[in-house]
């Protein structure tokens, strides 16, 4: 029934819905930014030094069980590193990478969104064909061929995580900017002789630039669970670069008499990538309470 | 009328439009939406456009405008034939007026900011007035200049859409709708502001609307679409008075409060038209 | 319904075109696989000879037109390692990651229906948070780390399923239960959403109003309206489901095509790892042509070019 009665213009909606959607933001968003902001910080807290191995320290438990080191609160790895300082360094790495992947897809897939919704035609049919070729490449299998190709390397992942980013974006935005162009104000733009790039860039980009906010919190979301396959598979990171994802490769060795050394580094990631999705959701929400999942 | 005054002259015009017609899957039907229309407008008239929904007014506009596909015949304004090659200050000797007030403004910008735009784009054309005289010409206070969109009425969003049309000093206003989303009395408000700008500004203004009543009030002449042709034209008196055309009585007939049977009509004409065969039926 | 199957072909095969030399370009066009493959220590007689071996040292177009060339006439290519044509070895190690994939996918329609329509009947709701919050936990977890904490819980810990291994029914709950968490996730939540909106319409509320009992209306109206977006997702889900497999194959060790993939990668067989790219390609695109046409049956607008 909502959907029936809902009012017709979202943008105005009763600032009840809006404060809420707002509270949600903030209510996922400020975790996020203290877990990015301990990540960051890692280097200035008392913690041990995340290489430093110590084979008589090695596989402690955590620091509440039986066997455990209250100097290592989550236990240590096979090497006798500490988990913790692992995770929080290992941390840095991974929104670096998720950032740099998610802005390299960003950036071209939403030009390229506008430029084939705005001028549609040959452009348009060219784009959506890469578009749906991109899908049809299964992601991993892709890395694969490119990483076979290339060697392992931090710009080979930041491409890699590129080519899997930029479609979505083309996708979405390509078709909000189709609806967009139908506007009055951008055939009244025309008509003025505004130039179509400056139409572009000035009008329909501030325009979709709340599809995009939204898009690419999700999308950071993607890329850390897509690092984290990719450097599970040793495909990504490479020793002693620390990533949530080497982590779990090394963990997974320990599984059956360290569980804690997996344990952690994947449940870093989940809570990262559910407080981001939901940040993304509340986002939507509240930019736009009547938008539908894309 | 002397040669100088004619602005824009429409001449067997044709605008075919693909149906369906997306890439890979091409169907190859067509609608001919305008077909074979003429008409002239002079500087200082106001001639009206009327016809039913999917008449062809739409795409009759936009052709004339620039914005649209002109398959056949020429649109020439100001001595100018419009074509893809013109030069941008050829192109905008035409401004558009559009149904949607709110839409026809870009809705994360700032009615200064827009204007200043404008000005950026055309330095050479805007120079005549300021922000505040310009408002004050389309009766809009200077207040409304930083805000947004959502911010202000319909019928004000509707008048910054004309003030940013006068702005470029056009010579035709083409106006599609301008009023069919507004309540009747901004409606009133808006088309006197229009009547008011043809005389002051000597402007050439093409009315399109499927409001008869609307044009009554405003066009010296009038021209009644049906499927892409022209099927009747004339004095709006006249044509009102005598429709000539089965279609235009049935489209008069339409208009509430008025039948084609008033006696209070001063023609006090007689129109063979049933009741039965009109749209919409008696009030 | 000719001209629409036709479109549509058309359209499959030229985006597996652009996929498959993206493929190709990606791999050869930015790296040097040969260097990979022997690593530092080769010297340049070893390389030029692995080289002329696989045909690389011919210039880029020569073994683009080669490449596609064999393609169309079906040949993936000899695997470097086995000697043997990489489709046998894919044809030879996919019945495994069938079977995964088809037993994931109906697990993730049995959960993800039924938890969709619960949350839309109680839209808003405790149910509705809870099942959206499984639902985005679903999404958010990486699928080999749930794998291993599924088995440090139901292997390592309490003994009661084996790690890995296709050993029989009992060795293939795990992997697909965590191969199914995605597209049960995804399912969920489209479900939720389609089916919440089908509620709101009117003629439910009427069929509803001539005394029809409730589960009937949801599960016969509603649920076949509801059904168009969930073949969408199912389509789309292959992809996914063929990147997830190989982590989790690998979690596993199940003998499928993922495992193939990893184990190609570590042994450097490039020639390998391009036909499995390929296959996974050409399977995405046949999967969303099936879907496409089962859209084209179900609703006759779309076929039609009206929607
Ligand atoms: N871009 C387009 N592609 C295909 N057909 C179109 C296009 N634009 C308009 N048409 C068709 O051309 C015909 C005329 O449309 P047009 O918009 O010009 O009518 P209109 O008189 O302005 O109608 P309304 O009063 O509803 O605005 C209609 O049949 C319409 O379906
Ligand atoms: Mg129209």
């Amino acid at each position: 029934m909502t959907a029936v009665l809902a009012p017709r213009r979202p943008a105005s909606g009763r600032p009840a819905t809006r404060a809420r959607g707002a509270g949600a933001v903030l209510a996922f968003g400020v975790p996020l930014a203290l877990i990015g902001a301990v990540c960051l910080a890692a280097p200035l807290l008392p913690l041990p030094d995340p290489a430093a191995q110590s084979l008589s320290a090695a596989l402690r438990p955590p620091a509440w069980l039986s066997g455990g080191d209250a100097a290592h609160l989550l236990g240590t790895d096979h090497l006798g590193r500490d988990v913790l300082a692992r995770i929080l360094y290992g941390g840095r790495l991974t929104f670096l990478i998720a950032v740099a992947g998610m802005l390299a897809g960003a950036v071209p897939g939403t030009l390229l969104g506008l430029v084939s919704g705005f001028y549609r035609g040959t452009v348009d049919a060219v784009v959506s064909r890469f578009v749906e070729a991109q899908l049809a490449l299964p992601f991993i299998l892709l890395a694969i061929a490119v990483i076979a190709g290339r060697g392992r390397s931090l710009s080979a992942l930041v491409l890699v995580l590129a080519l899997f980013g930029w479609a979505q974006y083309a996708r979405v935005i390509r078709a909000e900017t189709l609806s967009l162009r139908e506007r009055p104000f951008v055939l009244g733009l025309r008509c003025a002789g505004v130039p179509a790039p400056r139409i572009l860039l000035a009008h329909m980009l501030p325009n979709v630039a709340g599809t995009v906010l939204v898009l690419v919190t999700l999308q950071i979301g993607t890329v850390i669970l897509a690092e984290s396959a990719l450097s599970f598979l040793g495909l990504g990171v490479v020793s002693p670069q620390i990533s949530w994802g080497a982590m779990l490769a090394d963990g997974r060795d320990q599984l059956t008499h360290a569980w804690w050394v997996a344990a952690f580094p994947g449940l870093a990631i989940t809570t990262v990538v559910l407080l981001v999705n939901l940040l993304g959701d509340a986002m939507r929400s509240w930019l736009d309470p009547k938008k539908r999942r894309y | 009328m002397t040669r100088e005054r004619r602005i824009l002259d429409v001449d067997d015009l044709t605008v075919v439009h693909q149906a369906g017609g997306r890439w890979g899957n091409r169907r190859g039907d067509t609608v001919a939406a305008v077909d074979g229309v003429s008409l002239t407008v002079d500087a200082g008239e106001i001639i009206g456009v009327v016809g039913e929904s999917g008449s062809g007014k739409t795409s009759l506009a936009m052709a004339v405008a620039g914005l649209g596909r002109i398959s056949g015949g020429t649109v020439t304004v100001s001595g100018v034939q419009v074509s893809g090659r013109l030069s941008r200050a050829e192109r905008t000797r035409v401004q558009v007026i559009l149904q949607d007030p709110h839409g026809s403004l870009d809705p994360r910008q700032t009615v200064r900011r827009g204007l200043r735009e404008l000005r950026r784009i055309h330095p050479e054309r805007t120079g005549w007035t300021t922000d505040e005289e310009l408002l004050a010409k389309v009766g809009l206070n200077a207040d409304l200049l930083d805000r947004l969109p959502h911010q202000v009425s319909g019928g004000q969003a509707q008048r910054v859409a004309i003030a940013r049309a006068l702005l470029l000093r056009p010579a035709l206003l083409l106006a599609d709708e301008p009023t069919s989303a507004l309540d009747v009395s901004v409606q009133a408000q808006i088309l006197r502001l229009l009547l008011g700008l043809r005389r002051s500004e000597d402007l050439a203004i093409l009315f399109i609307s499927h409001d008869l009543a609307v044009v009554r009030a405003v066009c010296d002449r009038v021209h009644v679409m049906l499927r892409g042709r022209v099927v009747e034209h004339g004095p709006t008196a006249e044509v009102f008075e005598r429709p000539a055309h089965e279609y235009t009585r049935r489209l008069l007939a339409a208009i509430p409060g008025r039948r084609p049977l008033d006696p209070a009509d001063p023609a006090g004409r007689p129109v063979q038209v049933t009741t039965a065969s009109v749209p919409g039926g008696e009030p | 319904m000719l001209r629409f199957l036709a479109g549509k072909v058309t359209r499959g095969v030229v985006t597996l075109l652009i996929a498959v030399s993206a493929a190709f370009f990606l791999a050869r066009g930015t790296g040097d696989p040969v260097r990979e493959m022997l690593g530092d220590l080769a010297g340049p007689e070893q390389v030029a000879q692995l080289s002329a071996q696989l045909g690389l040292d011919r210039p880029l177009p020569v073994q683009y037109a080669a490449f596609v060339g064999d393609l169309a006439t079906g040949d993936l290519g000899t695997s470097i390692r086995y000697g043997t044509p990489n489709l046998d070895l894919i044809l030879g190690w996919l019945p495994a990651s069938l079977q995964l994939a088809a037993a994931a996918m109906v697990l993730a329609v049995l959960v993800g229906i039924p938890l969709g329509v619960w949350a839309a009947l109680r839209e808003g709701r405790f149910a509705d948070r809870f099942a959206s919050t499984v639902a985005l936990t679903g999404q958010s977890i990486p699928l080999f780390w749930l794998g291993l904490m599924l088995i440090l819980l139901f292997a390592v810990t309490l003994g009661w399923l084996p790690a890995g291994q296709s050993t029989g029914f009992s060795s293939l709950i795990l992997p697909a239960v965590t191969l199914s968490t995605l597209p049960m996730a995804q399912i969920a939540r489209l479900t939720r959403s389609s089916m919440s909106e089908v509620l709101g319409e009117a003629f439910l509320d009427a069929t509803r109003a001539r005394g029809v009992a409730r589960w009937r209306v949801v599960l016969v109206h509603a649920l076949r309206n509801a059904a168009l977006p969930v073949i969408t997702i199912i389509g789309l889900q292959t992809g996914t489901l063929l990147s997830g497999a190989i982590t989790v194959e690998f979690v596993f060790a199940w003998p499928g095509l993922g495992t193939l993939a990893t184990q190609a990668v570590q042994m450097r067989d490039f020639s390998l790892i391009q036909a499995i790219v390929i296959f996974g390609a050409v399977v995405f695109v046949l999967v969303n042509l099936i879907v496409d046409l089962l859209y084209g049956i179900l609703d006759p607008r779309i076929r039609d070019g009206v929607a």
